[in-house]
C-alpha cells in the first residue's frame, strides 16, 4: 500500500475525512511515468495546433497588435483550459500559456525597438500576474523558472551575485524550516512552487559561486570576483551556522555545543568550498520541511561542489587534500561521537 | 517507519487545499523531521560525508604527486585499489549490504584500471572494446553481487559498447542506417530477455526497475525504426520488427504479467506509430487539415489511454 492510500485510510478511521474524501486523496494526481507521458503528448498536440494557427498569422502580418491578440487569445484558451480537471488537458494548458507568454514578451520585444532588457523585465511581470491565475502549479514551475533566469541574466556584478545568492539561500531555508506555518495559507500552492525555483535558484548560484574564476573566464561579470568569492564564502558559513543554531533549539545544551563547534570547525575548514557550505545549509532545512526528495537533490549537488572544489584555481591541490582530509576527519569523529551517545542511550 | 513521508503528503495536501487547516491540526502527527529522524539521517550522512571527504584529500594528494610517478606506481596504485576492494567484498558478510558495495566498488576501479592501461600504453583500442572488455572482465562480479546498482552498471556498459559499435560518431546516429537501429534493437532485446528471465534465478530481488529500464532502451530504437518504417522503404523491416515484438510485449505486460508502466509505454508508443501511419495516409491532402487532425487524434488518443491506464492502476491496486 502506498503512502497515499495508507494514509488516506488512516484520516478516514480517525474520522477527519468521510469515505469519498479519502477515495478522493488515495486517488488524487497520476503517477509520474503517465504524467510524463501525457505531457510529451500533450506538448505534441499543442505545438500542432499552435503552429498551426499561428505560423499562417504571423507570417501573414508583422503587425504588433495581431501579435498581441493572438497571445492574449493563447493565454485566455490556457486559462479556460486550466479549469478543466483531466490531466492531458492541464498539460496542454501549461504548452498553450507558455506559447502566450512567449508571443507577448516576443510583441514587447518588438514594439520597444529591440530593447531585450524591457522584453525580460516583461516576462518576469508577465509571469508575476500569472502566479495569481487559475494556472496549474506544472506553469507555475516553468514560468517562475524562466522568470528567474531573465532576473539573474540582469545581474552584471558579482558581489550583487553573491549577495543574491545568499538572500535566495536565507529564503529557502526559512521557508522550507516554516513549511506547515504557510502549508495551510490560501496561497500555499503558490509559495511551494516559489519556494522549489527559490531553492533551485539557490543551489544553482552558490555552485556557481564556488567557481567564479572559472565562469567568469570571458569576463562577463565585473573584476571584483575575489571579493565576491569571499563575500559567498562568509555569506554561506553564517546562512549554516544560523540553520544549525536554530534547528539545534531543542537539543540539550553540551549537544547543541558539539554541534555548533562541528559547525563552525567545518565552516573555517571549507572556507573557500563556499558551495559546499551553502548546500549543506539547504539540506538540513529540506530534511527539516519532510522533503526527502529535494535533501537528496542538496545531497547530489553537494557531491557537485566537493567535485567542483577539485578544479578551484585560488588553492594548491596539496592544500586542497589537507583541507578535506581535516574536514574528514572532523565528520568522522563526529560521527564516533554520535555512536557513543547513541550507546549510552541505549 | 520514518514519519517523514508521511508528514510530506500530509502537507502536500494542505498546500494544494485537498484537507484544511483544522483537518491537519486533527491527524496529530509530526509536522518535521522528528528526533529519530535526525539520528537515522546524522548517522548515514556522517559516515557518508567522512567517507566522501577522505577519498576526496586522498584523490586531490595523488593527483598533486600524479605528473612526477613512474607509470608503473600508477599502475600499481589502481591495481591495489581493485585489489583492496575485492578483499574487502571477500571479507564481508555474504549477501550484505557491505559486500555490495565493494563489489561495486571493485567493479568501478576495474573500469578506472582499464582506462589507466590504455591511457598509458595508447593501445588504440576503440572505445566500445574498453566497454565491452569492462562488461566482460565484471561479469563474475555482478553475479555474486546480486545487486541492482552493479547490475544497473552492467547494463549501462553493455549498451554503450553496443552504441560505440554500431559506429556512434554521427548526429543522428540511431536514424541513420536501418540495419543499425535493427541491431540495437536486437541487442536490446537480448538484455531485456536477460532482465526478465535470468535476474530471477539469479537471485536478484525488486527487479521491476531494471526490466523497464531495459524495455525503455529496447523501445526507443524499435519505435524509431517503426516511425522512419512508414515513410522510408528500407527500414520497412524494422516496422515489421515493431510489429510483431510490440504484440507479443504487450500481450507479456498487459496479460501474462501485468506491468501497468511497460504497457503505457508500449501504448504511447502505439499511439506516436498510428499518428505516423495517418500522416502518411493523409500525405495528400491540405496541410492546415492535417496538422489539425493529427493533433486532435494525438490528444484524442493520449486522453483515452491515460484514463485506461489509470483505470488499470486502480483494478491493479485492488487486486494487489
Amino acid at each position: 500500500m502506498s503512502v497515499k492510500s495508507e494514509l488516506a485510510a488512516q484520516l478516514q478511521q480517525r474520522g477527519i475525512v468521510d469515505a469519498s474524501e479519502a477515495q478522493q486523496l488515495a486517488d488524487s494526481g497520476s503517477p509520474w511515468w503517465l504524467q510524463l507521458l501525457l505531457g510529451l503528448a500533450a506538448w505534441l498536440a499543442s505545438i500542432l495546433i499552435i503552429s498551426s494557427f499561428l505560423a499562417p498569422l504571423l507570417a501573414l502580418s508583422a503587425n504588433h497588435s495581431v501579435q498581441l491578440i493572438a497571445a492574449f487569445m493563447l493565454l485566455s484558451a490556457s486559462l479556460w483550459l486550466a479549469t478543466k480537471t483531466h490531466d492531458f488537458v492541464q498539460q496542454m494548458s501549461v504548452a498553450i500559456a507558455l506559447a502566450g507568454q512567449g508571443l507577448l514578451v516576443y510583441a514587447l520585444y518588438e514594439l520597444s525597438g529591440h530593447n531585450d532588457e524591457i522584453a525580460r523585465y516583461a516576462c518576469v511581470l508577465i509571469t508575476l500576474v500569472l502566479l495569481f491565475s487559475p494556472l496549474n502549479q506544472m506553469h507555475q514551475r516553468v514560468s517562475l523558472a524562466i522568470a528567474a533566469l531573465c532576473l539573474l541574466s540582469l545581474v552584471q556584478s558579482a558581489l550583487l551575485l553573491a549577495v543574491l545568492s545568499a538572500l535566495l539561500c536565507a529564503l529557502s531555508v526559512w521557508l522550507w524550516c516554516n513549511r506547515p506555518r504557510w502549508a495551510v495559507s490560501r496561497h500555499g500552492g503558490r509559495i511551494k512552487s516559489l519556494l522549489e525555483i527559490t531553492t533551485l535558484s539557490a543551489l544553482g548560484l552558490s555552485l556557481l559561486g564556488q567557481c567564479l574564476l572559472l565562469f567568469d573566464s570571458s569576463d562577463w561579470l565585473d573584476n571584483k570576483l575575489l571579493l565576491a568569492q569571499a563575500l559567498y564564502s562568509a555569506l554561506s558559513s553564517v546562512i549554516l551556522l544560523s540553520t544549525v543554531f536554530w534547528l539545534s533549539r531543542l537539543a540539550t545544551v553540551p549537544s547543541r555545543l558539539v554541534l555548533i563547534s562541528l559547525t563552525t570547525l567545518l565552516c573555517i575548514l571549507l572556507y573557500p568550498a563556499s558551495g559546499l557550505l551553502a548546500t549543506t545549509a539547504l539540506l538540513l532545512a529540506c530534511f527539516y520541511g519532510c522533503s526527502r526528495r529535494w535533501a537528496a537533490l542538496c545531497l547530489l549537488s553537494m557531491l557537485f561542489a566537493l567535485s567542483q572544489f577539485y578544479y578551484s584555481l585560488q588553492l594548491s591541490l596539496l592544500h586542497k587534500s589537507g583541507l578535506l582530509a581535516l574536514s574528514g576527519l572532523a565528520v568522522l569523529a563526529a560521527w564516533l561521537l554520535l555512536k557513543r551517545y547513541q550507546r549510552r542511550l541505549v | 517507519m520514518s514519519s517523514l513521508p508521511k508528514a510530506d503528503q500530509l502537507l502536500y495536501w494542505t498546500e494544494q487545499q485537498q484537507i484544511n487547516a483544522k483537518q491537519l491540526a486533527q491527524t496529530q502527527l509530526p509536522l518535521h523531521a522528528s528526533v529519530d529522524d535526525w539520528l537515522a539521517l546524522a548517522n548515514k550522512l556522517l559516515l557518508f560525508a567522512a567517507s566522501v571527504l577522505l577519498f576526496a584529500a586522498v584523490v586531490c594528494l595523488f593527483a598533486y604527486n600524479w605528473p612526477l610517478m613512474h607509470h608503473l606506481s600508477k599502475l600499481a596504485l589502481a591495481g591495489s585499489a581493485v585489489l583492496i576492494t575485492g578483499l574487502w567484498s571477500m571479507l564481508s558478510p555474504p549477501d550484505s549490504a557491505v559486500q555490495r558495495a565493494a563489489l561495486f566498488s571493485c567493479s568501478l576501479l576495474t573500469g578506472a584500471l582499464l582506462a589507466l592501461i590504455g591511457q598509458i600504453y595508447q593501445t588504440g583500442a576503440d572505445i566500445w572494446q574498453l566497454f565491452a572488455a569492462w562488461a566482460l572482465l565484471v561479469t563474475p562480479l555482478v553475479v555474486l553481487s546480486k545487486s541492482r546498482a552493479s547490475y544497473l552498471l552492467w547494463f549501462v556498459l553493455i549498451e554503450l559498447s553496443l552504441w560505440r559499435y554500431l559506429d556512434t560518431s554521427s548526429l543522428f546516429w540511431l536514424a541513420s542506417s536501418a540495419k543499425q537501429l535493427l541491431l540495437l534493437t536486437l541487442g536490446n532485446l537480448v538484455l531485456l530477455g536477460f532482465a526478465e528471465f535470468a535476474l530471477p534465478r539469479l537471485g536478484v530481488t525488486k527487479r521491476a526497475a531494471l526490466r523497464r529500464l531495459c524495455a525503455l532502451a529496447l523501445l526507443i530504437p524499435l519505435t524509431l525504426g517503426a516511425l522512419i518504417g512508414v515513410w522510408e522503404k528500407p527500414y520497412q523491416i524494422n516496422l515489421l520488427c515493431y510489429l510483431l515484438l510490440a504484440t507479443a510485449l504487450t500481450a507479456r505486460y498487459w496479460r501474462l504479467k501485468p506491468d501497468i508502466p511497460l504497457f503505457g509505454l508500449l501504448l504511447f508508443s502505439a499511439i506516436a506509430f498510428s499518428t505516423a501511419l495517418l500522416a502518411k495516409g493523409l500525405d495528400a491532402a491540405d496541410g492546415f487539415f492535417i496538422v489539425n487532425l493529427l493533433a486532435l487524434y494525438v490528444i484524442g488518443c493520449s486522453a483515452g489511454a491515460a484514463m485506461w491506464l489509470k483505470r488499470l492502476l486502480q483494478e491493479h491496486q485492488h487486486v494487489g
